[in-house]
C-alpha cells in the first residue's frame, strides 16, 4: 500500500493508502503499485482509476498537472480533480458543444486552448458516466 | 450661543451617526470577505509549496539547459512593473503604498523601465493622470480572485515575455505580514532562476524534464500569480478593516464629544430660563 494525495488550487481533493493507481501521462497509460522507484510525471487530461486499501473503485477527472512518486507517496498536483458526483454533466455538454463551434472559426493560437477545451468536458462526461452505472 | 447652535450640533450628531453605520457595515464587510480570503489561501498554500518545490527540482534536473535558456534568468534591459492595488478606497495608505514603490523603482530601473501593467483602477487612474507609460490595464476584475483568472492573467504576461516586448517581469503587490502591517513587496516573475541540482538523477521522468518542465510553466506560473492576487486581496481588506474600524471609533469619540457640548448647551438654556422665570415670579410678587 502507498500514501496518494491529489491536490488543487481550491482543496486537497484526496489523501488516502491506495493498493494501486491508474493515471496517463501525455506519452501514454501508466500505472503504479506500492515501492515504485521515484517517478516525476507530467499529466494528461484524462482519467484516473484508484483502487483503495478496500478494495474499492475510485475515479477522477484530472486536468493535467505533475505527479511525482516518492517515498511511497504519489502526489498529484493538478488544475482541477473531480469525482463523478461532482461533475456538472449539463455544463460540461454545454461547454463540449460551444468550444467545437469555436473551433472552426478560430486562429491557430486560440485552437490549443480550446482543444484542451474539448479534452477536459470529454474526460468529465466519461468520468460523469462512472456514477449513471452504478 | 443661540438656539440655532443646538440644533445645529443635533444635526451633526446625527450626521457623524449616519457615518459610523457606514463604516461599521463596510469593515463588516471586510472582515467577512477577509475570512473567506484566508480559508482559500490556507488551502491553496499547500498546492503551491509542492508545486514550487516539484517545480524546482524539475528544472534542477534539466541537463541541456541551453533547451530552456528563453526562460532563465539574464540580466533584463526591458523590464515591465506589473502594479496591483484595489478597485476601490477607503482602506487607509494601502493604494498609495503600493503606487509608491512602483514609481520608486521605475526611478531606480533608470533606463531599463519599459512600461506598467496595471490591475486594479486606483492605480490606473492615478497612473493615467501622472502620465505614466502603461501597457495594458485590467479594472474591476479580482473582487475575488479566482484561479481561472489568474491562469489567463499569467498566460497573458508570459505571451508579452515570449514576444520579446520586454524581457523581464516584476510584480509588485501589497503582502499581509500580519492584519495590523501591511507591506508591499517586488518579486522578480520572469525570468526564473535555476539552481542546478543533481540529487534527483534516481528519478523516472516520463517524458523528459526539458518536456515536462514546459509543461509546467503555465501551471506554475498561474499558481503564482493566483498566490500574489490571493495575498494582496488579504492585504488590502486587512487594510480596509484597519482604517474602517478606526472610522468608526473615531466617530464614537466625536459623538461623545458633540453629545457632551449639546448637553452643555441644552442646560445653559434650561438654567437661563429657570432664572427668567423664578426672577418675573420674583418681580410679580414684588407688584402683588
Amino acid at each position: 500500500m502507498f500514501r496518494l494525495k491529489i491536490i488543487t488550487p481550491e482543496k486537497i481533493a484526496f489523501d488516502k493508502d491506495v493498493k494501486f493507481v491508474e493515471f496517463r501521462t501525455v506519452d501514454g497509460a501508466m500505472g503504479t503499485l506500492q515501492n515504485r522507484i521515484p517517478l516525476f510525471a507530467a499529466l494528461a487530461i484524462a482519467e484516473l482509476e484508484i483502487e483503495e486499501a478496500d478494495g474499492k473503485r475510485t475515479f477522477f477527472a484530472v486536468h493535467g498537472g505533475i505527479g511525482e512518486f516518492f517515498n511511497n507517496t504519489f502526489t498529484i498536483l493538478s488544475d482541477a480533480a473531480e469525482r463523478p458526483e461532482e461533475i456538472d454533466v449539463e455544463r460540461a455538454r454545454r461547454s463540449l458543444e460551444r468550444a467545437k463551434v469555436d473551433i472552426e472559426s478560430v486562429e491557430e493560437i486560440r485552437r490549443k486552448e480550446l482543444e484542451m477545451k474539448i479534452q477536459r468536458a470529454l474526460v468529465r462526461l466519461k468520468i460523469s458516466e462512472k456514477r449513471e452505472r452504478r | 450661543m443661540g438656539r440655532g447652535m443646538q440644533l445645529e450640533i443635533k444635526r451633526k450628531i446625527s450626521s457623524v451617526k449616519s457615518t459610523m453605520h457606514m463604516t461599521r457595515a463596510m469593515e463588516m464587510v471586510a472582515t467577512a470577505r477577509l475570512q473567506f480570503l484566508r480559508k482559500n489561501l490556507k488551502n491553496f498554500y499547500e498546492y503551491e509549496r509542492t508545486l514550487s518545490s516539484v517545480f524546482e527540482r524539475v528544472t534542477g534536473s534539466i541537463e541541456d539547459l541551453d533547451e530552456v535558456k528563453d526562460l532563465i534568468w539574464k540580466e533584463p534591459s526591458k523590464v515591465m512593473l506589473v502594479v496591483i492595488t484595489g478597485d476601490m478606497g477607503l482602506c487607509g495608505t494601502y493604494n498609495d503604498e503600493v503606487i509608491q514603490k512602483a514609481y520608486e523603482r521605475e526611478i531606480s530601473l533608470g533606463k531599463k523601465f519599459d512600461s506598467f501593467y496595471v490591475i486594479g483602477s486606483k492605480a490606473f487612474r492615478r497612473m493615467k493622470y501622472d502620465g505614466k507609460r502603461i501597457k495594458r490595464s485590467v479594472l474591476e476584475s479580482y473582487s475575488r480572485p479566482f484561479y481561472d483568472d489568474a491562469q489567463s492573467l499569467s498566460n497573458e504576461l508570459l505571451r508579452i515575455y515570449q514576444k520579446g516586448e520586454v524581457d523581464c517581469v516584476e510584480i509588485i503587490h501589497g503582502y499581509p505580514k500580519n492584519s495590523l502591517i501591511q507591506e508591499v513587496k517586488d518579486e522578480i516573475f520572469i525570468p526564473i532562476k535555476i539552481e542546478k541540482k543533481d540529487h534527483e538523477k534516481f528519478y523516472d521522468f516520463e517524458p523528459r524534464p526539458e518536456e515536462i518542465f514546459r509543461m509546467l510553466v503555465p501551471q506554475y506560473f498561474g499558481s503564482k500569480i493566483y498566490r500574489i492576487l490571493l495575498e494582496s486581496r488579504i492585504s488590502e481588506q486587512n487594510a480596509r478593516q484597519n482604517a474602517m474600524r478606526n472610522a468608526t471609533e473615531n466617530a464614537k469619540k466625536l459623538i461623545d464629544d458633540l453629545t457632551l457640548q449639546y448637553n452643555k448647551i441644552r442646560q445653559f438654556y434650561i438654567t437661563q430660563e429657570v432664572i427668567e422665570i423664578t426672577n418675573s415670579a420674583e418681580v410679580l410678587k414684588g407688584e402683588n
